[in-house]
């Protein structure tokens, strides 16, 4: 209970600060840039408007829930469809708070790849949406501005004292805003703190999500259920750190915020199965690809300086053309080892299939590769990264004594 | 032999029974499997879709370049799943009438995606690959898809002191890389076919060799076709 508290206390620490300026900016960004200025922009034709809903959607501090009334009154006023999801997809997929949560708990690089991930998710499931042909529905009563009585929609402002303004801004940024994320955001940094310290969950994770099934699971839980852009940066650090593949922490980073069971539905309510079907399939398929990109552009690796535990055994392999040293490698059943792995000339890969281990190992740099040997017996180390026409042949033994 | 198709499948399948002393069971039915499922996978379609009844000479090809080039160990469903992403890519990705990526290819490029282990295993003679490939090469009137390709890779390599010799795969090479429809035919769009390939696959290697850097090569290079199409041939 202790170490849970104090996981919950440190995430409290690292995120606080970049939430306060986040809800700040989120503050001015609602207050300056009204959802008008949005819609004029949404109407037009091509690809303009498509990148100006996905850019003006990455900034807006708005969750998937919020973002569907003003997706669907877009929709009733007659925006195209392709704007209409860059809208749906950018809005809540991140936030300014988001990305600055997610650079003090994740680093420069996951934050920008978020961004740039999340506005090429915007464009293309936009551009596919141009394609769809669809009828608008008609305008409602609940159309009407409640403060005007006006069409709502007709583009108008309603002017306020800088004094309301600054008001304006601040209730917003730390009572609607808090209010409106602040169970989600709660209760993703509960779930994070129960990743890092139950031991099964962080044993579940090594064991099935280090590789590709940590897609399914990324995709199938980001659609289901939901979390805030900022309360999904907690829980995939987490997550990662306890051994998820980065790419499919980044899948999720990208899909979950996105959609939710009960966002789904009124999807294909407002706007029929069909758009609802385009969507969900492109929204996945570009998740994931985008989620492979990061895995591909970090490597699969761990990182050259991450701590080595006290407990650990370290043991030398190394690969070459085409063989690997030792062989037999022959290790202990039951203790914790450390893979250091080198290569003597072009880039192999070290997979052992039985403990889920695929690292690349580049000439002149070291990867390293943890798991605890289990299972008793002889396993086949191949090299899974063409390495040559000896390739097909390369292979090595490793050998668990009791 | 008319069909040259009949001499790339017998080829698979010598370079397949070489292998088989050193992999064993596991290996013949997992590329026998393979084969299978790609053939009847193939058939069906075309019946019950196209309503054509054709024989799948070329789904045999693919069958056996994906189950042997993916690593035996994995599990049944994975095998499964990247022979009929590779067959069904063939029927769907199209550009004015016909598929423009290789589909054994295609197949093999998301498996490596999701990081599953290419081991290559088909790759067992060089030797026989290289006096097939290159009577092949010379019938499908592909030499200049293979000049480009080694011109691009070889030079760029030996700029940055790679011996590209020692990394070349004879069988991407002859067997991938000149697939007939989806490497574009004549003599300059073969040649900037190849050398898109050759390139790609060097930067590959040099920057991202984390990927099987043959394989997403010839990904970019057939994704380049619908371009490569409005060189005069």
């Amino acid at each position: 209970m202790e170490h849970f508290i104090h996981i919950v206390l440190h995430y409290l620490k690292e995120i606080i600060p970049a939430l306060a300026i986040g809800f700040f900016i989120s503050g001015l960004v609602h207050e300056f840039i009204p959802e008008d200025i949005v819609l004029k922009y949404l109407g037009a034709k091509g690809i303009k408007p498509i990148l100006y809903s996905t850019l003006i959607g990455t900034f807006l501090p708005v969750c998937c829930w919020g973002t569907l009334p003003i997706a669907v009154s877009f929709y009733k006023k007659g925006a195209r469809l392709g704007p209409i999801l860059s809208f749906l997809i950018a809005t809540p997929a991140t936030s300014i708070s988001a990305l600055l949560v997610a650079y003090s708990v994740l680093g420069l690089q996951f934050t920008a790849y978020i961004f740039f991930a999340v506005i090429v998710m915007g464009v293309v499931v936009g551009l596919i949406g141009n394609t769809i042909k669809y009828t608008p529905k008609g305008l409602k009563e609940e159309d009407i501005c409640p403060h005007c009585k006006l069409d709502s929609s007709h583009i108008h402002t309603h002017k306020k004292t800088p004094f309301q303004r600054v008001i304006s801004i601040l209730k917003y940024a730390y009572i609607e805003l808090p209010k409106e994320i602040g169970v989600e955001l709660f209760l993703g940094l509960i779930l994070a703190a129960l990743v890092s310290t139950f031991v099964p969950i962080g044993r579940l994770i090594r064991l099935y999500l280090s590789g590709w099934l940590s897609y399914i699971f990324s995709v199938i839980f980001g659609i289901i259920m939901y979390i805030c852009s900022t309360a999904t940066v907690p829980l995939v650090d987490s997550l990662i750190k306890q051994g998820m593949n980065p790419g499919a922490g980044m899948t999720l980073l990208l899909i979950g915020p996105v959609t939710s069971y009960g966002t789904l539905l009124v999807l294909r309510k407002e706007f029929g199965m069909k758009v609802l079907t385009i969507f969900l399939v492109s929204l996945t398929v570009i998740s994931l690809l985008l989620g492979l990109g990061f895995q591909v552009l970090q490597g699969n690796s761990l990182r050259a300086d991450e701590p080595a535990l006290s407990n650990v055994k370290e043991v030398n392999l190394e690969a070459f053309q085409y063989g690997f040293s030792p062989d037999p490698l022959v290790i202990k059943k039951g203790e914790d080892v450390k893979l250091v792995i080198t290569s003597r000339d072009v880039t192999h890969g070290v997979h052992i299939k039985e403990y889920n281990i695929n690292v690349a190992a580049k000439k002149g740099e070291t990867s390293y590769a943890e798991f605890l040997p289990g299972k008793a017996g002889e396993f086949e180390i191949i090299c899974s990264i063409y390495c040559g026409s000896g390739h097909n042949s390369m292979k090595g033994k490793l050998i668990v004594k009791e | 032999m008319k069909d040259k198709r009949i001499i790339v499948a017998l080829l698979l399948t010598a370079l397949f029974v070489i292998k088989i002393p050193q992999e064993g069971w596991r290996f013949i039915f997992w590329v026998l499997g393979g084969v299978s499922f790609s053939a009847m996978l193939d058939f069906f379609i075309n019946k019950v879709i196209f309503k054509k009844v054709i024989l799948p000479k070329s789904a045999v090809i693919t069958g056996f370049i994906v189950s042997g080039v993916l690593d035996h160990h994995q599990d049944w469903l994975i095998l499964i799943l990247f022979c009929a992403l590779a067959i069904i890519s063939k029927h769907i990705i199209k550009f004015k009438g016909h598929h423009i990526f290789n589909p054994a290819n295609f197949g093999l490029f998301f498996a490596a995606l999701f990081k599953l282990p290419l081991t290559w295993k088909i790759e067992s003679n060089i030797f026989l690959i290289i006096v097939v490939g290159l009577y092949l090469a010379y019938f499908y009137k592909k030499l200049f898809h293979v000049a480009g390709f080694l011109l691009f890779f070889i030079t760029l390599s030996s700029v940055v002191a790679i011996n590209a010799f020692a990394i070349i795969s004879w069988f991407f090479i002859f067997i991938m890389l000149i697939e007939p429809k989806t490497s574009g035919y004549g003599i300059v769009r073969g040649f900037v076919f190849g050398s898109i390939a050759g390139t790609a696959s060097f930067l590959l290697f040099r920057f991202i060799p984390t990927i099987d850097f043959f394989v997403t090569a010839l990904f970019i290079a057939n994704a380049f076709n619908p371009i490569l199409e409005k060189i005069k041939r």
